[in-house]
């Protein structure tokens, strides 16, 4: 399990040190990439769920009270 | 304290322009990625640092987090201080907005900064994390605006939770300059501008500067962006709140 995870790191090490590093940059950049975009999903779900509660419950204002309906 | 009002009609200038103004942001952000990627003849082309090599260019992307975050909390902090003064509930979520944008930058950095760190300062070790004063203070900061939602979350009324929580925010806003800043800079740091250290302007390329200074207005903008649509989650969601607890 050791020499897996040395293995694994030195194999990174090779990939993140050739190009003269270029490929450190890559990672900052997919790091940031990747967490702007999962927040900004988030944030899209979050409007999509509150956008059809609102649908909801306008729809549910011109009917009857939730109450009275028939289960 | 005021309710958030349910305002369709009267919409801002930037509620109504907020499409031109996100395209104007995603494309000077992709100027940026193209200067911050010039290599070969072309005139962007920066010189060359043994250790740092190309890494140099993570300057366009891991300071423009902090610059992010310290905007937004100065955001965050201006909002809880009308807050304060006004007890509208608005500025609330525009302070609780911010700050939570400001984390997210926050976390962004300190991941960035980690990875940059691992393949620079900690060459040929398996070192990803090692107390340097500057991280060590970014992660007491994030820290402190993790508290900030701790605080929120144990609240339950609204109306003071607005003014317990823009009190913490108005003292959290006040250590950001000494933990940023004056802090890492008395202490033994790798960084630059540390003891000893030379400073940003010092060792920095001043062709590095016409990429810099847009990143940072478009990481800046990035988080406007975010902030905005955050603000209008949340107003969202207020709205629905009144609309379930008072009879229709």
């Amino acid at each position: 399990m050791m020499l897996l995870a040395t293995a694994l790191q030195m194999a990174l090490d090779e990939v993140m040190l050739s190009q003269d590093k270029l490929y450190v940059v890559l990672a900052v950049v997919l790091i940031i990439w990747a967490g702007l975009i999962k927040y900004l999903f988030a944030l899209d779900r979050k409007l999509g769920r509150l956008e059809s509660a609102m649908a909801e419950s306008e729809s549910s204002a011109s009917e009857q009270p939730a109450s009275l309906a028939i289960p | 304290m005021t309710l958030p009002r349910e305002h369709p009609v009267a919409r801002s200038f930037i509620d109504t322009h907020y499409r031109q103004i996100r395209l104007l942001i995603v494309l000077w952000m992709t100027a940026v990625l193209l200067g911050a990627f010039s290599f070969g003849g072309h005139w962007l082309n920066i010189p060359r640092i043994s250790i740092l090599e190309h890494t140099a260019r993570n300057l366009y992307f891991h300071v423009p987090m902090w610059f992010t975050m310290m905007a937004l909390t100065v955001v965050s902090a201006w909002h809880s201080m009308r807050c304060l003064r006004s007890g509208d509930a608005v500025r609330d979520i525009r302070a609780r907005s911010a700050a939570q944008v400001a984390v997210v930058f926050g976390l962004l950095g300190l991941l960035t900064g980690s990875v940059w760190a691992h393949y620079t300062w900690y060459e040929g070790t398996s070192i990803w994390w090692n107390f340097d004063p500057k991280q060590t203070m970014a992660t007491v900061q994030v820290l402190i605006y993790g508290a900030y939602f701790a605080l929120r979350s144990a609240l339950d009324d609204s109306a003071k939770r607005a003014r317990i929580s823009a009190v913490y925010n108005v003292f959290a806003f006040a250590t950001v300059p000494f933990l940023l800043y004056v802090l890492p800079r008395q202490m033994e740091s790798l960084h630059p501008g540390a003891e000893g250290n030379p400073a940003f302007s010092e060792i920095t390329h001043p062709l590095m500067r016409l990429v810099f200074y847009p990143a940072v207005i478009g990481f800046i903008g990035v988080g406007w962006l975010l902030y905005h649509q955050r603000v209008r989650a949340r107003k969202l969601e207020q709205q629905l709140e009144n609309r379930q607890y008072t009879p229709l």
